[in-house]
């Protein structure tokens, strides 16, 4: 990503090449100061738009906060001082009476946040009088169409611009549509009846409530730093400290000892912070001082460009009678963190190693640990047989293990350790889920959990193999004969094949569907040659994302599993899933319509509609909460009407794929029901979209929802699922934040979702008998 | 033991988890096995009818009259104690909560899970269970969703398959009939039938309840043993309803060949312990201690850690389709192995042989059999991890007559060479076999 420090006003050639006006754009527009969730929803929905158009992604923002503040405030914050030292910005706008509690985050911050959420282009307008004086019409004309050449934008539902906040959203939208602009305006956030805001996260931090700003952030609070010398007077009191300076210009959290994370380098490490005065040892210096001690290492940080990460406040700053007494509270707050730290279940980001994320959460109450081991590489229907079968040949046997029998034994003699993997498709990507769970402790004081973690790396980074290097030939014959099984038995279920079929015929004659597993035909050609290709491609080149979870007292752990994967060759550039980018959203064609006949009892009636949210939104929810409407309860239009009502079906149900932004709606009936079931199912979506429905459906749904993410903080399997999803869809939300976003989910936003629902396809498989009667009827083609 | 509220409790340790377990007995008999989970936000309830779909046989309780019961009365009355209709099931996803009930051939299951509202939920089921509202409508209504069930399961080549191999073991209908009963046997159900079976079996006194997760005991016991005491006012206790299902100790088709719309070819062994049908009733550690040593065994000769597993699996007989389930209930006991295979009849043919000369030898691997154990004890430990796992591991437990502490006790005993008697059965005379071939379905 580019950060362009421009001041629009002013035509230069140089503007022209660093900006052409030529290149087509999707501009998100605002401050962001914190990049909260509300902001990141702006900026994927621009992002995805840009991608769908394969335009330029960029923000326009300013090079200082733009509202009026008291005078003489830093307004731009930024990790290393002596960088810009001198550099005080100031607003143009006339002096506020209202207090400025100072930034979120620094610039580096900002920038590194808008680079992972897919920004090419960040351009800092210099907030100036000649730009702050500009009319909207000025605004539109001269920056957005003339010198950004903006064919999407994207902005909040309150945003404001132009001279004394007279641009509004209608306004850009009336522009918009006069000069062939895609205006895009995003709702607010709302959690727990308040719209997300900066300045209300602010207010959070200046009180130490960090779980509460962290819910709107998205993330905790950092503050970076360079450590400088102190008087070290924490050595003496068992607390050797790291200390910092507060970047000028940023909120500064309330004084007090707070449990946080430090890091260093690649690493985040458990740490314990106090930021303030320091009122019992010091009287001279007047600037709050940022203490960090890491707990249980011993790390040289002089001199070193760290982070610290606010976590929960343990108690706030106080002047302690003695030096003695501070000590024993000093103690106390060493022994909450560690306590903290162990059983805080928040899965956080422990080391980047290369370019692999190690996530981590730590929890004393499950039996079971996992490791999951998530690999993304691109799916091409000539390579989904070679990954899949690697997948089962991997995982069939380890240098150690070198065959099944040796294999199962061992991990059966760890407690019934199990090893899995798990080949699936997100949109134009093939993911391979390695997963290990295993019991932590045995009761005969061995550690089953972590005496396995190194036979799943071996699998990956040791896998069996002959004297020549090459994968052992009767590990690949037999599970390449294991694979076609599975291909051959998938047809079995007539369900998950009707499913398929639908999946096919909507994906003509745009895309093609590959099948995540392969296909018989390709995978009788793979090659052990291809297999080892593959392999090298896959650590090489792959997105890697680890996740490791369960009753770990230390990171030790992490840090042997760490090691490893540093061993992993991995190339310069790798495949990075970026939300909206990558995985790509597709869009769907004109509405068809296909019958077919098969060996079935049933009529497989499928009915399948695009214009769901993508996955990069929060408005996923919405989706969830909508296809609940429609089945899975006794209430749900579909389920009440089809089933309990009229008897026609046994299962029915609805799916929402927000990868592909389709809702599909399956149901298996008696064949003469097929078309009134059909009907049904269309005058059921539109009440949702007319607002036709009970108050307690909605009610009900958003309760169903919230239940099933709270259940799933007590599923260790499920919540890593749910993160391995998220992290692909870009960590909009954890499950723990979930409920407060459902609750905020209303009748007007369903109706408004059912509305832009558009059918793409009605997809049936009747039994044989029918096909005759049919073609009694009509001209006896199968498809329309 | 602490009287409270009605009540008897009790609280025990489970020596392996350190589990810690307060067992209730109300004076009607009905019992609760609480089994607390601290830090945990879901909670689990499950309500256990230890009579399935096998019990159609029994004494009426109102006329002292014998009844013969239609085949798949016990899963329509479960169909219709919380159908999806009634304002209690309304209700009930209203708060959040997720309902589950099933019938097998020897209990129904009535659980829910849930966040909030534990105690509205459990009191909503309660009445559901114990005061249904049982109608002519609601009984047509279920009779078309359990027909449509019926027909789906028909495109289940699984269902289908088993179905056959079930009828070549068994001349009980009870035995070899789908739990839903037949087409016919739905049709003839009556609401009359319904209450019938009702008022005989969903009695306190044959009824467990299983909690787990973290609320307040107190104040929920307290609720329960009100409510139990409005439903038991000077009743007569029956104590003891046991049906045993008439005798039935004949393979009835020895092997059958198929053709099936599939896309894959399979094979269906079935073994019948010809001995224990009717003849020894188990229950307790026994039962739970040959559901153990059975599978011990077959995980040994037929696991994918067997080396006639690996010499098959590389023969290409066998994928990892192979599944094989040991049942043994108190009055019988049955083993089905099946699979998908490109040469059914020589995997089937390679797998009975290795099976039955495997047993018949006497050859035990206590090396193996003891790595076995540690795994089954894994599993265990791990089912503790999950609420619902944990409640449906205790339901099990107690439809046993174990209780839930008692049980860990099982994976105390070496395995040794007797473990082999738990599948004397497994032999030839004792042996049906159905071999699938695909025919293309689509």
């Amino acid at each position: 990503m580019k950060t362009l420090q421009v001041d629009l006003t002013k035509s230069t050639t140089e503007l022209s090449d660093i900006l052409p006006p030529e290149r087509p754009r999707a501009v998100v527009l605002g401050f962001f100061d914190g990049i909260h969730r509300g902001h990141q929803e702006l900026v994927r929905t621009m992002v995805t738009c840009a991608a769908e158009r394969g335009i330029e992604p960029c923000v326009f923002s300013f090079d200082r906060y733009p509202k009026p503040v008291p005078g003489h405030v830093r307004l731009n914050a930024t990790t290393n001082p002596q960088k810009n030292e001198g550099l005080l910005l100031q607003s143009p706008l006339p002096d506020s009476r209202l207090p400025f509690k100072g930034l979120l985050q620094t610039s580096e911050q900002r920038d590194e946040i808008f680079e992972g959420l897919g920004v090419d282009k960040l351009i800092l307008q210099t907030f100036n009088r000649s730009f702050a004086g500009m009319l909207p019409e000025e605004f539109c004309d001269q920056i957005l169409a003339a010198r950004l050449n903006a064919k999407v934008i994207v902005v909040g539902d309150d945003y404001r611009f132009a001279k004394a906040q007279k641009g509004n959203v209608s306004i850009l939208r009336e522009w918009g549509a006069s000069h062939g602009v895609d205006v895009y305006v995003v709702p607010a956030i709302r959690i727990d009846g308040e719209v997300l805001s900066s300045s209300k996260i602010r207010e959070w931090i200046e009180e130490g409530n960090m779980p509460q700003a962290a819910r709107m952030m998205g993330r905790y609070f950092r503050i970076p730093g360079r450590v400088i010398h102190g008087n070290a007077l924490g050595r003496t009191v068992g607390m050797p400290t790291a200390n910092l300076r507060v970047p000028n210009g940023m909120v500064i959290p309330m004084y007090g000892v707070y449990v946080t994370r430090t890091r260093v380098e690649d690493t985040w490490y458990d740490s314990v912070t106090n930021i303030g005065l320091r009122p019992t040892v010091n009287h001279t210096d007047p600037l709050p001082l940022v203490e960090t001690c890491i707990l249980d290492r011993r790390l040289d940080l002089y001199d070193k460009d760290i982070e610290v990460e606010f976590l929960e406040l343990s108690r706030p700053e106080i002047r302690f009678p003695s030096f003695i007494s501070m000590s024993t509270e000093i103690a106390k707050d060493l022994e909450k963190a560690r306590e903290w730290h162990t059983h805080h279940e928040h899965m956080y980001l422990y080391k980047l190693q290369q370019d692999i994320p190690v996530m981590l959460s730590r929890s004393a109450r499950f039996n079971t640990s996992y490791l999951v081991i998530d690999l993304l590489v691109p799916l091409a229907k000539a390579t989904a047989s070679t990954f899949s079968l690697l997948a089962q040949v991997l995982t069939a046997a380890t240098e150690k293990y070198p065959g099944r029998p040796e294999l199962v034994s061992f991990l059966d003699q760890e407690y019934g350790a199990e090893i899995s993997v798990e080949v699936s498709r997100v949109n134009e990507l093939q993911k391979l889920s390695f997963r290990l769970s295993a019991v932590h402790n045995g009761i005969d004081g061995s550690n089953p959990f972590a005496n396995c973690v190194d036979t799943l790396l071996d699998m990956l980074l040791r896998p069996a193999r002959g004297d020549d290097d090459h994968f052992l030939t009767e590990i690949i014959e037999t599970e390449r004969q294991n694979l076609l099984m599975t291909l051959l038995a998938e047809e079995n279920d007539v369900s998950h094949y009707a499913t398929l079929r639908a999946r096919q015929e909507l994906m003509k004659p745009n895309f093609e569907w590959v099948n995540p597993l392969g296909d018989s035909d390709t995978l009788l050609h793979v090659t052990e040659e291809d297999l080892r290709d593959a392999w090298v491609m896959m650590l090489a080149r792959g997105s890697i994302q680890v996740y490791l979870f369960g009753n770990l007292p230390t990171t030790e752990l992490a840090d042997q599993l760490s090691l490893r994967l540093a061993t992993i060759p991995r190339a310069s550039e790798s495949l990075k899933p970026v939300a909206g980018i990558l995985p790509f959203i597709p869009t769907w064609g004109e509405n068809k319509t296909v019958h077919e006949y098969g060996d079935a009892e049933m009529a497989h009636v499928i009915r399948i509609y695009d214009g769901m949210p993508p996955y990069s939104s929060i408005r996923v929810l919405e989706g969830y909460v909508l296809t609940l409407m429609l089945t899975s309860f006794p209430q749900s239009l579909l389920y009440r009407i089809i089933r309990e009502e009229l008897g026609y079906a046994y299962y029915i149900d609805a799916v929402y794929d927000p990868f592909a932004r389709t809702l599909t709606v399956i149901a298996e009936v008696e064949p003469a029901e097929t078309a009134e079931t059909l009907e049904i199912i269309e005058r059921e979506i539109a009440a949702l979209a007319k607002d036709a429905y009970e108050d307690d459906l909605l009610a009900a749904a958003k309760k169903y929802l919230q239940s099933s993410y709270l259940q799933a903080q007590d599923d260790a399997a499920e919540r890593l699922s749910l993160e391995s999803e998220e992290f692909i869809a870009g960590s909009k939300f954890t499950s723990a934040e979930v409920p407060a976003y459902i609750d905020e989910i209303t009748r007007e936003k369903i109706s408004a979702l059912a509305s832009a629902l558009q059918e793409r396809l009605t997809y049936t498989l009747e039994p044989q008998s029918t096909a005759a009667v049919d073609r009694a009827g009509e001209d006896g083609s199968g498809q329309t | 033991m602490i009287p409270l509220t009605g009540m008897i409790r009790y609280d025990r340790k489970d020596r392996v988890s350190g589990q810690q377990v307060h067992v209730y007995q109300h004076h009607s008999g009905f019992k609760i096995d609480i089994i607390q989970k601290v830090g945990f936000q879901n909670k689990f309830a499950g309500f256990l009818v230890p009579f399935g779909a096998q019990h159609t046989r029994y004494k009426d309780r109102a006329t002292g009259e014998m009844v013969q019961a239609e085949l798949g009365t016990a899963h329509f009355l479960e169909h219709c104690i919380l159908s999806g209709e009634d304002p209690a099931a309304i209700r009930l996803t209203s708060l959040g909560v997720e309902t589950d009930a099933y019938t097998t051939t020897t209990h129904a299951f009535y659980s829910f899970t849930c966040v909030n509202s534990f105690a509205e939920a459990l009191k909503l089921h309660f009445d559901a269970i114990f005061h249904p509202d049982l109608n002519d409508t609601k009984t047509r209504r279920e009779a078309e969703i359990i027909n449509a069930e019926f027909t789906m399961y028909k495109e289940d080549l699984s269902t289908v398959a088993s179905s056959i191999l079930l009828r070549s073991l068994f001349s009980t209908p009870e035995m070899y009939e789908d739990v839903l009963g037949n087409a016919e046997s739905i049709d003839r159900i009556t609401t009359a039938d319904l209450e019938k079976m009702h008022r005989n079996f969903y009695i306190p006194q044959n009824l467990s309840l299983i909690l787990v997760g973290s609320f307040d005991e107190d104040s929920l016991i307290k609720e329960l043993s009100a409510w139990l005491d409005e439903v038991t006012p000077n009743e007569h206790i029956q104590t003891d309803i046991h049906i045993p299902l008439e005798n039935d100790n004949r393979v009835l088709v020895a092997e059958q060949r198929l053709e099936l719309p599939s896309s894959t070819s399979s094979f269906w062994i079935g073994y019948r312990d010809k001995m224990s049908f009717g003849h020894e009733r188990r229950n307790g550690h026994e039962l739970m201690g040959a559901r153990l040593a059975g599978d011990i065994v077959l995980d040994m000769i037929l696991g994918s850690g067997s080396a006639d597993f690996e010499t098959m699996y590389q023969d290409g007989l066998l994928d990892e389709s192979l599944t094989y389930q040991y049942i043994v209930e108190p009055d019988y006991a049955y083993l089905v192995i099946s699979g998908d295979s490109r040469q059914p009849e020589r995997a089937a043919e390679r797998l009975t042989h290795i099976l039955e000369s495997r047993i018949a030898s006497g050859e035990f691997d206590e090396s193996r059999a003891n790595e076995l154990l540690r795994s089954k004890l894994g599993g265990y430990l791990r089912s503790l991890d999950d609420v619902t796992e944990c409640g449906e591991a205790a339901a099990g437990i107690r439809l046993a007559h174990l209780e839930f502490t008692d049980y860990s006790s099982i994976f105390n005993k070496t395995p040794d060479r007797t473990m082999l008697e738990e599948l004397h059965f497994v032999k030839p005379a004792n042996r049906a076999k159905v071999i699938v071939h695909g025919r293309r379905r689509m």
